[in-house]
């Protein structure tokens, strides 16, 4: 039975440290586990810089689909089909559509504030592999940023689906409830004019 | 509304937007189109995109019935009567003078007995539309057919 020190021991050398029986280019710690966890946490982080890249470049579509869906969900395609009521139902739009890009000027300015520290990661990442600790430990640096930062923009991105139901439903409640009231009035005034012809 | 089949009555009241519901009404219809109004106006029923939205519905198979009030201004529309009216599937009436419908200052089009635009006044241009009220549209087809009968063929200038 191993102990916990051995079994962190056994971790450690397999992430941060080569393995002496192998053989090493320069004896610096070289070596196949160090290469497969670089392997897997490089393949990682690239995987996760690209998802970062698509959260920020599909809001505009996000916002055009999730509105879409919003309209279907409320029923509310008379409403923006009523002369009365498309001002003001899209303004409620207009106001959304603001939110959201606020939201997607958060995002960019993460973007940018990110790649600086891309490449403090990548140097920190670098130095570790010329020290010869390990490479599987400069990779995780590389995948530590990206990480960080999609969880901030995944944050971001929940926002807008809450920021259209809030806005945007709150409006077209109303206007709904004045469109029934009209509805009901038209009918009326619309039964005497052809009774009266 | 028409992909909801929304029971709601909305607003149509100018030019444009009126347009913009006719040309729905017409391109949507499957079975009958019925028009009541003052003399096919040549500012709506003169536009490139309803005549051809109405060209492709008689190609469908619809069935239009147009009542006017007075002599339709329309040229487009005369010549594509003119056409169609051989085989009874476009047909035009104008009311007979003193009968009621003359004299109404309402407009209406009526699409397969469920879907209808309504202008109550044309004086004060207040139209609204609907595309799903049976009930309503019913009504507004036996008035429409009520007021058929009393409406004959006009002589139409086709050039």
């Amino acid at each position: 039975m191993m102990t916990g020190t051995e079994i962190w021991e056994m971790v450690s050398s397999f992430f941060f440290q080569g393995i002496d029986w192998l053989p090493a280019p320069r004896n610096t710690g070289f070596g196949a586990s160090s290469f497969i966890s670089f392997s897997v946490a490089f393949n990682v982080a690239i995987a996760k810089w690209e998802q970062l890249r698509k959260t920020l470049s599909d809001a505009d579509a996000q916002f055009s689909e999730l509105f879409e869906k919003e309209v279907k969900r409320h029923r509310s395609g008379a409403i923006f089909a009523d002369e009365e009521f498309q001002k003001e139902a899209n303004e409620a739009r207009g106001v959304c559509d603001d939110r959201v890009r606020e939201i997607k000027e958060k995002n960019k300015a993460l973007w940018q504030r990110a790649r600086p520290w891309a490449w403090v990661g990548a140097l920190i990442g670098a130095a570790f592999l010329f020290f010869g600790w390990s490479m599987g430990a400069s990779a995780i640096f590389l995948y530590l940023v990206p990480a960080l930062l999609w969880k901030k923009t995944s944050e971001c991105k929940k926002q807008i689906p809450k920021e259209i139901e809030n806005t945007f439903a709150t409006t077209i409640a109303l206007l709904k409830k004045r469109q029934e009231t009209k509805t009901e009035e038209k009918e009326k005034e619309i039964s005497k004019a052809l009774k009266d012809l | 509304m028409f992909d909801e089949n929304s029971d709601a009555v909305v607003s149509n009241s100018s030019t444009a937007h009126a347009q913009v519901v006719i040309e729905t009404l017409i391109s949507r219809a499957k079975d009958t189109l019925q028009f009541f109004c003052e003399c096919l106006k040549s500012e709506i029923y003169d536009e490139t995109v309803i005549v051809q939205k109405l060209s492709e519905a008689l190609k469908k198979g619809v069935k239009v019935q147009v009542l006017c009030q007075n002599s339709p201004v329309a040229k487009s529309l005369n010549r594509l009567i003119s056409r169609k009216s051989q085989n009874n599937q476009f047909e035009l009436r104008v009311c007979d003078p003193g009968s009621p419908g003359q004299s109404a200052p309402i407009n209406f089009i009526v699409m397969d007995g469920k879907a209808f635009r309504f202008e109550g006044d044309r004086n004060k241009h207040t139209a609204v539309a609907c595309a799903n009220n049976s009930e309503l549209a019913s009504t507004m087809t036996a008035k429409f057919k009520e007021l058929w009968q009393r409406a004959s063929v006009p002589q139409l200038n086709a050039c």
